[in-house]
């Protein structure tokens, strides 16, 4: 299973459960920061993710992944607040190692289902493959290219604000003035224009965000 | 060193007016590039060769003043309009040169705003450079860069506090632009220290 570790040095006993899960068979990739969690959750499959700090921002911030949170220590009081949070479960140095593993396995036992695709119309982007198809034929995108169509597509033609889609796509707040977004937005409608034409166009709404919609199809009367 | 007697007071009228052109040619491919990230029509290097240009007008003012008995204005006041000259110039290299340093992949606005005034106060600076023989329209010139640079200080403040609005900024974006927005607002205040030079050379010779 696909674990994403915040904060690993920060915490005793952390790195020795990194360890353990390791040695268990689970991919475990640390980070550092929730905003690294958050982009990490968008570009890869996430089972689970597992917080030294930080842990009720990762909750708000990566929607359905189940998040849990270890203490170096058992803290009764400490455990019921974090899960009174919103937390899914929180593992602690008091336990031994197999009750360990089996709670990080029931974890990721509630991540949600793997279908990582979206589709509108013939477009379907495939987070697991990496790939993004109109028609069944690849469209040659850059990944960050890709996670913006998704995103787009995501909302089924209604408009993405340009700073949620900043946020979705590099996993942080956008700052006043930037133009990450409307760069990353023309570029793809250029590749998007060339590889398909008309069918598929992002629309701007000024000042607002971007839409991804489907033209109508054309019927002719005979 | 040998000194000349015979005055060629308009060489440094001339290479006093190339300096301004260069500067606010400097500032007007930095606006472009700016604008234009990450497609920039305008390399870095082209900015570059604008700051070597500027470093050679310069030694050949030295060299000038070094070799005249003869000046149109005080020595130190012609070594001081000449440093600050220069300075503008590598300011405006410098800003440039971060666009790419930092492999900035997107305009910004407050940094585009700030690029205007650049090129407004550069364009001013030019304008008084080149008239320095007579004075006629440098005071104007002065008052407008005095004005642009309150401008540019009241876009910079607002630039740096567009990165502190929302502490889940990317550490990486506050970083790379706050040296940015540092670097411009620097460009547009030696363009007003030359000014300053240019109004005191006015005040005692006019």
């Amino acid at each position: 299973m696909e674990v994403v570790f915040l904060g690993v040095g920060l915490a005793p006993g952390a790195a020795e459960l990194v360890e353990r899960l390791r040695a268990a068979g689970h991919q475990v990739r640390t980070v550092r920061s929730a905003g690294e969690a958050v982009l990490a959750r968008r570009s890869t499959r996430v089972d689970a993710l597992i917080a030294v700090e930080d842990a009720a921002e990762l909750r708000r911030r990566v929607g359905d992944v189940p998040v849990a949170v270890w203490l170096p220590s058992r803290s009764t009081e400490r455990a019921a607040e974090l899960l009174e949070l919103g937390l899914d479960e929180v593992l602690d140095g008091g336990m031994g190692e197999r009750e360990l593993l089996a709670r990080v396995a029931a974890l990721t036992r509630r991540a949600p289902a793997a279908s990582g695709a979206v589709s509108l119309g013939p477009l379907r982007i495939d987070r697991e493959r990496g790939e993004a198809t109109w028609h069944g034929r690849r469209l040659a995108l850059t990944p960050r290219e890709r996670e913006v169509l998704l995103v787009l597509a995501e909302a089924q033609g209604a408009t993405v604000r340009r700073e949620a889609l900043y946020r979705a796509v590099w996993g942080y707040a956008m700052a006043r003035g930037d133009r990450t977004v409307d760069v990353n937005v023309k570029r793809l409608r250029n590749k998007l224009t060339a590889a398909v034409g008309a069918p598929l166009a992002i629309e701007t709404e000024p000042a607002v965000g971007y839409r991804l919609v489907l033209a109508e199809p054309v019927v002719t009367a005979l | 060193m040998r000194l000349a007697l015979v005055p060629r007071t308009s060489e440094f009228y001339e290479l006093f007016a190339a300096a301004g052109r260069n500067a606010h040619e400097a500032a007007r491919l930095t606006e472009i590039r700016f604008r234009e990230i990450p497609d920039a029509s305008i390399p870095h290097a082209r900015v570059k060769e604008l700051e070597t240009e500027g470093d050679r007008i310069t030694r050949e003012l030295f060299e000038l003043l070094n070799t005249q008995y003869v000046t149109p204005f005080d020595r130190e006041d012609i070594y001081g309009l000449a440093r600050a000259v220069d300075d503008v110039v590598d300011h405006v290299d410098e800003a440039s040169d971060l666009l790419d340093l930092y492999k900035i992949e997107a305009p910004m606005d407050q940094a585009v705003a700030q690029c205007r005034v650049l090129v407004g106060a550069a364009a001013q600076l030019e304008r008084a450079l080149g008239s320095l023989r007579g004075f006629r329209g440098v005071q104007e010139a002065i008052v407008e860069i005095k004005r642009l640079e309150d401008e540019g200080d009241r876009i910079s403040r607002d630039a740096l506090a567009s990165l502190f609005e929302d502490e889940e900024v990317s550490p990486r974006t506050m970083i790379r632009w706050k040296d940015v927005f540092e670097a411009l607002e620097q460009a547009i205040d030696a363009c007003e220290t030359a000014a300053h030079s240019v109004g005191n050379i006015a005040l005692k010779n006019a």
